[in-house]
């Protein structure tokens, strides 16, 4: 049922130029008649050969299909070059798109419970790694 | 004969008046007060000299008149009245009616300006009588016209630009205003919330107008979508926000889901309207709005719609009538609810303030 193959029609509603933020932001209609939604990643290959510039500059985002399928709507925008990208883009889409890699913290309740202990303790005394050792259970 | 006797009275009387004016001008000219006028006021002396040229040209004309030459022959003047240094005017008998006419005029002009200037020169002639009285006018702090300027904060004084220019703007450009007297501060929230809202029983009249045929989802795919009720409305503006400002709005589960299904059953047909197990109950859903407006009165919940529509046009009773004041002020033309309290002159004046600024609006 799901063709994968068949034609999938984009049309941009609302066309900005933001010059302040370097990119070109519009609503993105995606009529998909015999498929489930289109994912992101094909949308900004076609994105990139119809409005000329590289797939990495193209972000699409906040795709919602309506219902009975066929047609989702979304948002999608088109960054004039990699810096301004990198300085305007929120960090979860610069990971989602490769240009940044995920921080991995320690959990956030874990950190806490570790900048408490250490309120208690002066000066380069202990490593992080040996303070639950004192309050281990 | 009567004639020659009133006229040889009129001759003797004009000559004792003459002699009695010389010996007052020999007075005058005799005694030691100073004649310098030029601290003075201008606006009396101008009078003196009009009124002076006014009787020689009256004197003139009228000796004119008795040797019978005409009024009209006059020489042309080519400057108007108001240039400073034109000629005076030529010795014909019609440029001395010129000039009697221009002094009764200017005569006049100094009269209101005399009136105006009356304070000033009572004040003047009182410092003059009181002269002798030895009372020095620097002590007298009676003496002196009220400054303005000792008003002003006491600050202001250190510049000098300010001193000279106080009515210049602060360098960045900002007026603000003087500081006089307290003002309410009023606040768009404080407009917004003054009226009651208007019942759902008449403003649904507005989409569903009851005269008309029942019109059913022609419109079809993408055109103009009519809204079945309240929540297919603030679905649609859910969904132009999102578009115009490029984002989804974060949403608790519950609502999530709730959208959903309201997109759903709009998309099917229905009005989007009640909630879970009363959805899709026929007439219930199509006058939702009107049977479930709750907690839009400040009262509470009256029922179904038209219970408010009802209400709104009871008188209340007898005691709390009595406890309010009858329409007291122009805020409460559009609040049908009375008032418990009565109004102190803080807010009276606070009303008056709205309605001149939106009058202004």
């Amino acid at each position: 049922m799901a063709d994968n193959t068949a034609p999938v029609t984009l049309r941009a509603r609302k066309f900005i130029t933001n010059r302040l933020l370097a990119r070109r932001q519009f609503v993105l209609d995606v009529l998909h008649p015999s498929r489930a939604n289109v994912p992101k990643n094909e949308l900004a290959e076609k994105l990139a050969t119809m409005y000329k510039t590289e797939k990495a500059r193209v972000v699409c985002f906040g795709f919602r299909t309506q219902f009975g399928g066929g047609r989702s709507t979304g948002f999608a925008l088109i960054y004039d070059d990699e810096a301004s990208q990198r300085r305007f883009e929120p960090k979860h889409r610069l990971v989602q798109s490769g240009l940044e890699t995920k921080v991995d913290k320690p959990s956030r309740k874990l950190r806490h419970e570790r900048k408490n202990r250490a309120k208690k303790v002066r000066g380069t005394k202990k490593t992080k790694a040996a303070e639950p050792a004192k309050k281990g259970k | 004969m009567a004639d020659a006797q009133v006229l040889c009275g009129i001759l003797e009387e004009m000559t004792s008046s003459m002699s009695s004016v010389r010996e007052s001008l020999q007075q005058i000219s005799k005694s030691e007060d100073d004649m310098d006028m030029t601290h003075g006021i201008s606006l009396l002396s101008l009078k003196h000299h009009l009124l002076l040229s006014y009787l020689q040209s009256l004197v003139l004309l009228s000796a004119r008149r008795a040797t019978g030459d005409s009024l009209t022959e006059r020489t042309s003047t080519v400057s108007p009245f108001s240039t400073v240094d034109r000629e005076s005017r030529g010795s014909g008998a019609g440029d001395l009616v010129d000039s009697l006419i221009e002094g009764r005029v200017v005569l006049e002009k100094i009269n209101v300006l005399e009136s105006r200037m009356r304070y000033q020169i009572e004040k003047l002639v009182r410092v003059a009588e009181e002269v002798s009285s030895g009372k020095d006018v620097a002590e007298d702090p009676l003496a002196f016209r009220p400054n303005p300027q000792d008003l002003v904060g006491n600050e202001r004084h250190s510049d000098e630009d300010r001193d000279a220019h106080p009515n210049v703007e602060d360098p960045d450009g900002i007026y603000r205003p003087p500081k006089l007297a307290p003002m309410p501060y009023t606040t768009a929230a404080d407009k917004r919330s003054t009226r009651q809202p208007v019942p759902k029983a008449l403003s649904t009249l507005l989409h569903q107008d009851p005269s008309r045929p029942h019109v059913e989802g022609i419109s079809g795919l993408g055109s103009m979508p009519s809204f079945a009720s309240d929540r297919a409305r603030e679905i649609q503006r859910i969904k132009d926000f999102e578009e115009d400002n490029f984002t989804r709005l974060v949403m608790k589960k519950t609502e999530a889901r709730r959208r959903r299904k309201d997109e759903e059953d709009l998309a099917l047909g229905g009005t989007g309207a009640g909630k879970g197990r009363k959805r899709g109950r026929g007439l219930e859903d199509e006058f939702a709005d009107v049977l479930h407006s709750i907690g839009r009165t400040k009262t509470g919940v009256l029922g179904d719609g038209y219970e408010e529509l009802r209400q709104r046009g009871k008188k209340g009773d007898a005691l709390s009538r009595s406890r309010t004041t009858w329409k007291g002020d122009l805020e409460d033309a559009n609040n049908d609810e009375p008032r418990l309290k009565k109004r102190t002159r803080f807010e009276k004046a606070k009303t008056t303030l709205h309605k001149k600024m939106k009058a202004r609006r």
